[in-house]
């Protein structure tokens, strides 16, 4: 990684940022997905493989943001050599876990809607 | 919607009848209306009290409270009417008693001179309530005017089977008089003729309904009706009874004498005029070997039991083979019966077994239909261990709402008492589940007649599991067919990454529509079940 030095090198670390927080957001959206059809139904009386399910789209929901936010405080901003720069990228920083939290959701709710009836569904627990 | 009239008599009968039933559950009769009647004098004979607790458990399965139809290609698919008729001797319990012979002898010697040629004093003497013990020219009289007097009894209101009620003799009769109306509806009679009440019931059973329709003011006659019956000759023994029971019981029916009653019986039927001329087909069979009874598994030692609660006999495949000759009876062709009618022609029919010991598919319904049987039975006893166990417990789990997690709703209108019945049938039908062990079920049980492993239709597996556990760990996603069979390849897999039955049965199920033409949930949740099985095993559903 080169070294970020003016202004504008630090606004298209941002745009990328930005750009990588969606695709992480999608990744963890696919991985949560994966284990949720890895998850089994269960059979008899009060099952609660939907809810082990929802604790990994939680868990991953979680981690996923995280895990972004802090690969990019400890890792990309060290190529940041000045701090007015740095602390633009990290509000910027701040903003995109947000954002992969809110892909996070935004996507697994929809998608999990528009797939009720199946294990990824479920997720959203019993329907009235 | 095809109507069917099936009566079964004594104590075989009884265990014949559950068999039809069993049969009517996994499907084989698509919409008929099966209007079955048992006949028997042994009120509390533990036969007659499992056929009522089955015939309850699955007219509840179709629905408590609702109105009940025949439906297709599911299982619980025919519409069961059940009645009964046990002629009444609790209070007047013996010959001597209901005819009032000793006074007559007394006062009329002439007119009791009949009865004392044709019965012998012990005949006279012991009580009927147990069945008339193969004093079947005492049996045949006596059934066949309880019933007239039964038809003629003005106070006897005509009850029919609907509803989920028990209905009457008169009931049948009115059926089937109204059946007669719109064609020639069938009538099988199912029973022994090695016993009591069964071979002395089945020569006058036809001539008993004409007559008692007659009796009951029915203008339509009854004797355009087909009918055929089972001649079930000796496949069972049964420990001899010791002087005492013998001196108490004046008559108990010994087993040594059983394939004399049947020849004795098959003599009579084949020069009785009324015989010949009242039925169209009989279905011969029997076993080369009688094998000794059993009770709740165990092989009866000891007393003689003559009947009553403690006569629960383990049921036998030859009882199944009987159920299915009603089938072939049933599916038998309009022209072929109205062409024995015509021709006053009494047909005798059998099947042989392989001699290689096994019982197939083909051996009870023949080549043409194997595969609908096999497929029938087969997701039938699957559905058994989705119901009975729990760790499955899938129509509980729909009952209670939990389907609602994928969003499969209205299950939960599902009553308990429907889920509760059909659990109770499926324990009848397969396995009860009674703490950490299981008790074989009816399809056990004739497994076991014929001789176990893998020699009776399903894999050997479906009958090796001895405890909840094992029924549990049992592969019968796999292991349902026998291995060799033709339909071996009828089975399914749980996918790579250690999936489960359950779980390859629910991903399934989702994708299953529901059938839009049955009104009542737990019959939809069963034909959706079915659906999703026939899809799992590879069979047109």
């Amino acid at each position: 990684m080169k070294k970020i030095e003016s202004l504008k090198q630090v606004e298209a670390l941002i745009g990328e940022t930005y750009m990588y927080a969606l695709i992480i957001g999608i990744i963890a959206v696919v991985l949560a997905f994966i284990i949720a059809n890895l998850v089994k139904y269960q059979g008899g009386k009060n099952p609660t493989d939907h809810i082990t399910r929802r604790i990994w789209y939680i868990v991953i929901g979680i981690i996923a943001p995280i895990a972004f936010f802090l690969y990019n405080s400890l890792y990309v901003s060290n190529y940041i050599t000045k701090a007015p720069l740095q602390a633009k990228f990290s509000s910027a920083n701040l903003f995109a876990s947000l954002a992969v939290l809110g892909v996070f959701v935004v996507l697994g709710i929809l998608t999990m809607l528009f797939m009720r009836r199946s294990k990824w569904g479920s997720i959203l627990g019993k329907s009235k | 919607m095809a109507q069917i009239f099936v009566i079964g008599i004594g104590g075989t009968g009884m265990r014949c009848i559950e068999a039809f039933t069993h049969l009517c559950a996994i499907g084989m009769f698509d919409n008929t209306d099966v209007h079955l009647l048992a006949l028997d004098t042994d009120k509390d004979n533990g036969n007659f009290t499992r056929l009522k607790n089955l015939k309850e458990a699955y007219i509840k399965t179709k629905g408590v409270n609702k109105k009940q139809f025949a439906l297709q290609d599911t299982f619980f698919s025919a519409n069961l009417h059940y009645y009964q008729f046990s002629p009444d001797y609790s209070r007047q319990s013996t010959f001597d008693i209901l005819y009032d012979y000793s006074q007559t002898k007394r006062n009329d010697p002439n007119k009791s001179s009949i009865a004392d040629l044709l019965f012998t004093d012990n005949a006279k003497e012991f009580d009927l309530k147990h069945g008339y013990r193969a004093q079947t020219h005492l049996g045949s009289m006596l059934m066949y005017h309880s019933i007239l007097a039964e038809a003629e009894d003005s106070d006897v209101t005509n009850l029919k089977g609907e509803g989920g009620k028990t209905g009457n003799i008169k009931g049948f009769i009115d059926e089937l008089a109204n059946a007669c109306q719109s064609g020639s509806p069938r009538v099988f009679i199912l029973g022994s003729i090695f016993g009591g009440t069964g071979a002395s019931s089945i020569p006058i059973i036809p001539k008993a309904l004409i007559e008692g329709a007659k009796k009951m003011g029915v203008a339509i006659d009854l004797s355009t009706a087909y009918f055929g019956a089972t001649l079930l000759t000796s496949y069972f023994s049964f420990p001899s009874p010791n002087a005492t029971d013998l001196a108490n019981q004046k008559v108990i029916a010994t087993s040594d004498k059983f394939a004399l009653n049947s020849q004795a019986a098959m003599m009579f039927y084949e020069v009785d005029e009324t015989v010949k001329k009242t039925y169209q087909r009989f279905y011969m069979m029997g076993t080369e070997a009688m094998e000794r009874v059993r009770s709740g598994g165990a092989v009866v030692e000891g007393k003689t039991i003559t009947g009553g609660k403690d006569q629960a006999n383990d049921s036998h495949y030859i009882e199944l083979l009987s159920a299915f000759a009603a089938w072939d009876f049933f599916n038998s062709t309009d022209e072929d019966l109205s062409h024995l009618k015509e021709k006053r022609k009494l047909e005798y029919l059998y099947r042989t077994f392989d001699d290689n010991g096994k019982i197939t598919f083909e051996d009870f319904v023949g080549s043409e239909k194997k595969t609908e049987f096999a497929k029938r039975l087969g997701m039938f006893t699957a559905m058994s261990y989705l119901i009975l166990l729990d760790k499955y417990d899938f129509f509980g789990q729909a009952q209670r709402g939990e389907l609602t997690r994928v969003k499969i709703e209205g299950y939960n209108d599902i009553l308990k008492d429907e889920t509760d019945a059909l659990n109770h049938f499926m324990s009848l039908a397969h396995f009860a589940v009674v703490g950490e062990a299981v008790q074989d079920g009816w399809l056990r049980q004739i497994h076991r007649s014929a001789g176990g492993g893998d020699k009776f239709l399903l894999g050997a597996g479906v009958f090796g599991c001895n405890s909840k556990r094992e029924c549990g760990n049992f592969d019968f996603n796999k292991e349902l067919f026998q291995r060799g069979s033709e339909f071996e390849s009828n089975k399914f897999s749980t996918g790579l990454l250690g999936g489960s039955i359950y779980d390859s049965f629910v991903k399934k199920f989702i994708t299953i529509d529901e059938p839009a033409n049955i009104t009542n949930k737990c019959e939809k949740l069963i034909k959706r079940t079915y659906d999703t099985l026939c899809q799992l095993y590879n069979f047109k559903s």
